[in-house]
């Protein structure tokens, strides 16, 4: 089971999914050959709902002749039916269909360096199996925790040791018989015959036996008593408090067990949970004293609605999605065996809760997922016991809050290590958990994982013939080169500069700065159309009408303060109406005279880039090769739609990029309109180059944990489909990957004895990657603070015949092309400009740009 | 199977509402259709089976698994190629491509481009060129046996000089540049 599907069914014992797979396979495979991990498509299960006719899982009985797929025994235990999601993407096997990397997919090039790793192997005694039985009863008994209680009255045959969900049954040994009959009576006398039938016997790496670990593990968390939110566990006992902020941090973990490159392994990392030690109340009242009475409600409503509240006194987490100001905790609802009960009387008895504020409004929180048990009605919270979690955006801006908060959070390699060591001693210092690992036979290795990776060679940063040398420690190279002039400039003829009267001082600085700093950058600069307006948005609106015309170069404006609906207005005009790049400042950003140079030469780089300009390359020694970038923004809070940005780049140093993108249902990841973007970025391809890309190397972020396998089998084919459609000899080499931030797994280098965070270019393809997957990390990025997080890439198609190690560095090289950062970042370029693309979309325009501006970078 | 049930009853459920939401809107039971073309929960009948009801959400997914159960009516669909969630019967191709409502999105620009954008985009061409590299990654291709593929390669050179007017003639027999659409239909040509 997975952590959602979990998360899901928290409170409920841990096996609960009952495998309607061994109900009449049973007896047909006794023992089953068990396929390598991986090898299994995971959804083979899914026709089975198909069925018509629901049915309780107890009284199921197949049809004869009907058998199982040995996969669906396999995956008896794990998520079945359409919700419960893969999220390891186990069994996508990926690498099997690219053939030049079957026998090795790592590369070579570059120094070694000795890394230590947040994972721990996984060991079991010499020929460990886990055995699992199917259980029946004779006559039928439907509750499931009565079929348990009936079946460990027989504790002496089946042992302490067991995992057991209602008719699946895992043990550590084997029964001395196949089939083993054993009769038990309920508490009413009934008697009832129980047959206990061996159906699998499973080798320590086979897909069930990793699902099984992770719900073993799971239990072990428990134990320990860390509570579960969402996916990860914390613990709720030993809080950080920062009371200058009223805000409390649960340290916890997360975890998963999966086979990785040699081994079944444990990967550890720390986790914090942010909560507000302020409760809905509280937050009702402050907000009561800062607006009027008469907004009040609206006001509230706006605030509440969408987030996420923790209830302390069973420590679960509520979606707010809408507040009841006619209820009451007064108001008496029905329990489910008939009686009537207020709110106050419910949660004193229930959970020992004393409600004081009588008065309050009721939350209603719907419950998102339909189906489990019982059919979930809307839940009502009291706000008084809702504590608020997660930051608000105003809480994000702050900038000494979030400094406070990083100071807790943001762990250095050391103290990381120290912390998910933390886990590791609990394990090992208690004695129920030792207890329960002893009696399934497993144990883990007490040390990190360690082994060498590599870091590729740095790259030279190439701008107007020379060739800068960056520090790799920093990975940085604005001091490097900046007073070198740009690859291409593009003059500043005629463009605008828009401010209000106050600002007016500040866009003479503004000015005064560029007309300083574009000459050593070789851009030509003419002096603005000065034009002064109002402080309101259809004052902007109507001087930009007035004022531009098809020779602007670009429209640079001064806003007063960060307020969006002036931005918004701004660019959505200037991207879809009235095609012309734009340049917005916030005047607070120019009021430091010591910064305010280094701030106008960023302004300068980026509008340069705006106008179609280019900054600096980096050497691509390949040819003919279009590199392809996606990322989706979504904005489920507010129920906007999803965007899908797409960039192509449009020449041999990947300078110029070309960009569309796609407007698309509420929270979608996958792209319907792949082939139309392709197609498009071939026609521009061909009219800047006059010939066609012989490679396309697709860079695909955005997708979450469990679309793997629909990734290939929807997007991929739309990109071979749009190929295809080019023409019939046309067959470039087509390689996608994935390309993935959000990863749990951390690095650290050895230096000294101490532990650091490892260099930009740190490569690893050994050991933590996975075998059935032609994937590895990359650390691109230097961080000051924190540990690096490494980014995960994973080439699903590749016909490309590269050497892994070239793919590597090219994916290297690449995270050094975004020019809104003289920098290495954590992903390549074409995937941040895609995120700007799609967040600039989908934050301020909400739908596609006028594709005038396609070719160059208006959305930095 | 439980969960199964559960599901279908919800979906029932969902269609009762959907089925109150059509009654105002004539067309909304068609498939892909916008009474809220971006509403995920909206369901969305599956070509593979007609009894398939399928939220708007979930429907990629779906149909890739409903993709691996029918390959035989998987064989008699076609991708439309501006939304790939429109598989469509190969023989009523031509007339989706002439009325899907996507075709937009590819169609935006073909005729949209001012003549002062194409001076714009002459202009725009840097003249850097970035020195060679000490590398040729195309030489050490793992497999060597077949021969880089160049494609539409006559004049070597990045920033061919020559107009756009000639352009077609760099391309083989059987290949055309993507700007023409392939999608044209049969009375059209």
């Amino acid at each position: 089971m997975t952590g959602r599907a979990r998360a899901r069914s928290r409170g409920r014992p841990p096996v609960l999914e009952s495998a309607v797979s061994s109900v009449g396979a049973a007896s047909v495979h006794q023992v089953l050959p068990v396929q390598p991990p991986g090898r299994q498509q995971p959804r083979v299960y899914t026709s089975l709902s198909e069925e018509p006719g629901g049915r309780g899982c107890q009284s199921e009985r197949r049809p004869e002749g009907l058998q199982i797929s040995v996969g669906f025994q396999e995956l008896s235990i794990a998520d079945r039916g359409g919700r419960r999601r893969d999220f390891n993407d186990l069994g996508v096997n990926t690498r099997q269909a690219i053939e030049h990397v079957q026998d090795s997919k790592t590369g070579t090039s570059g120094v070694t360096i000795k890394l230590t790793t947040n994972y721990f192997r996984l060991t079991s005694r010499p020929q460990w199996a886990l055995y699992q039985y199917h259980v029946g009863y004779n006559p039928e008994m439907e509750a499931r925790r009565l079929r348990s209680a009936l079946l460990f009255q027989h504790e002496e045959l089946i042992g302490k040791t067991h995992a057991f969900d209602g008719s699946v049954l895992f043990l550590p040994k084997k029964l001395t018989n196949k089939v083993t009959e054993v009769f038990s009576r309920t508490r009413n006398g009934e008697g009832v015959k129980i047959t206990i039938t061996l159906t699998n016997e499973l080798p320590p790496s086979s897909p069930t036996c990793l699902q099984f670990y992770n719900i073993i593990f799971r239990r072990l968390l428990k134990m320990l008593n860390l509570q579960q939110i969402g996916r990860n566990y914390y613990n709720p006992n030993d809080p950080i408090n920062i009371p200058s902020h009223r805000l409390m941090v649960w340290p916890g973990f997360t975890s998963s067990i999966l086979q990785y490159e040699k081994s079944i392994m444990l990967c550890v990392d720390v986790s914090h949970k942010v909560l507000r030690s302020e409760t809905v109340l509280d937050f009702m009242y402050s907000l009561y004293y800062q607006v009027e009475e008469q907004r009040f409600k609206d006001t509230c409503a706006k605030e509440l609605i969408g987030l996420i509240v923790l209830t302390r006194y069973n420590n679960r987490t509520y979606r707010v999605d809408d507040i009841d100001w006619d209820a009451s905790p007064q108001c008496t609802f029905r329990k489910s065996d008939g009686s009537e009960i207020s709110f106050i009387d419910y949660y004193k008895r229930q959970y020992n809760q004393e409600i004081t504020d009588l008065n309050q409004p009721v939350l209603i929180s719907q419950c998102r997922r339909k189906g489990g048990n019982t059919m979930l009605g809307p839940v009502v919270l009291i706000p008084e016991l809702c504590l608020l979690t997660g930051l608000t955006e105003k809480m994000r801006n702050d900038f000494n809050m979030m400094k406070d908060l990083a100071s807790h959070t943001r762990l250095p390699p050391e103290q990381r290590q120290r912390e998910i060591g933390r886990l590791v001693e609990y394990i090992q210092k208690d004695d129920n958990v030792q207890e329960e690992l002893r009696g399934w036979g497993l144990s883990f290795d007490s040390h990190l994982l360690s082994f060498t990776g590599r870091v590729v060679q740095r790259e030279k940063i190439l701008q107007s013939g020379n060739a800068f040398d960056y520090n790799p420690e920093f990975g940085d190279w604005s001091k490097e080169t900046r007073a070198a002039p740009l690859i291409c400039p593009k003059p500043l003829d005629n463009w605008l500069l828009i401010y209000t009267r106050r600002n007016s001082d500040t866009a003479n600085i503004l000015l005064q700065n560029l007309f300083k700093v574009t000459p050593a950058m070789g851009i030509k600069m003419n002096k603005a159309t000065m034009i002064e307006v109002d402080d309101r948005t259809e004052a902007y609106l109507r001087a930009l009408q007035q004022s531009v015309t098809s020779d602007t170069n670009i429209a640079v404006c001064v806003l007063s303060s960060s307020r969006k609906d002036k931005y918004d207005a701004i660019k959505k005009y200037l991207c879809t109406d009235c095609p012309v790049p734009s340049q917005c400042v916030i005047a607070r950003t120019l009021s430091k005279p010591q910064t305010v140079m280094a701030i106008a030469t960023k302004i300068a780089l980026q509008m340069n880039c705006k106008m179609g300009g280019e900054l600096w390359s980096v050497e691509i020694p390949l040819k003919e090769v279009m590199v392809v970038g996606i990322d989706c923004y979504h904005d489920t809070l507010s129920g906007k739609q999803s965007i899908a940005g797409f960039v192509a780049s449009l020449n041999q140093t990947m300078t110029r990029w070309f960009s569309r993108c796609v407007v698309q249902s509420r929270g979608q990841e996958l792209v319907d309109g792949l082939k139309a973007c392709l197609q498009t970025a071939l026609r521009d391809w061909f009219k800047w180059n006059k010939y066609l890309p012989s490679r396309i190397i697709v860079y695909r972020d955005g997708v979450g944990d469990g679309q793997l396998y629909t990734l290939v089998n929807y997007e991929v084919p739309q990109f071979l489909d749009c190929l295809k459609s080019v023409g019939k000899d046309y067959k470039p080499r087509l390689t996608v990957i994935v390309v993935k931030k959000r990863v749990s797994t951390r690095f650290f280098a050895e230096s000294m004895g101490a532990l650091k965070n490892p260099p930009p270019g740190t490569v690893v393809d050994v050991e933590v990657t996975r075998p059935e997957w032609y994937d590895f990390y990359i650390v691109s990025q230097a961080v000051r603070n924190g540990c690096v997080a490494p980014t995960h890439y994973n080439v699903i198609y590749d016909t490309s015949k590269l050497k892994p190690d070239h793919m590597q560095r090219l994916t290297y090289k690449l995270c050094h092309m975004y020019y809104n950062w003289s920098g290495v970042i954590r992903v390549p370029a074409p995937c941040q400009y895609a995120h700007k693309l799609a967040f600039l979309v989908g934050q301020s325009i909400h739908r596609e740009p006028n594709l005038l501006l396609s070719d160059r970078l208006y959305y930095l | 199977m439980r969960d199964g049930s559960k599901r279908r009853e919800a979906a029932v459920r969902e269609e009762a509402a959907a089925c109150a939401r059509c009654c105002l809107h004539p067309c909304a039971m068609e498939l892909e259709d916008d009474f809220d073309a971006f509403d995920p929960e909206r369901l969305v009948q599956c070509p593979y089976n007609k009894h398939h009801r399928i939220r708007a959400c979930r429907f990629p997914y779906h149909l890739v698994k409903c993709k691996k159960s029918y390959p035989e009516v998987a064989k008699q669909l076609a991708t439309c190629p501006f939304n790939a969630r429109h598989l469509i019967p190969q023989a009523d191709l031509s007339d989706h491509i002439a009325k899907c409502s996507y075709k937009g999105l590819i169609e935006q620009d073909v005729g949209n481009q001012p003549s002062d954008f194409k001076r714009d985009e002459m202009n725009a061409v840097s003249t850097w060129q970035a020195p060679p590299c000490d590398e040729d990654w195309e030489a050490e291709l793992l497999e060597q046996s077949d021969s880089p593929f160049i494609w539409g390669m006559c004049n070597s050179g990045i920033n061919s000089s020559s107009t756009t007017s000639g352009r077609e003639s760099y391309l083989p027999s059987g290949v055309r540049a993507p700007e023409i659409s392939p999608y044209t239909p049969p009375f059209k040509r």
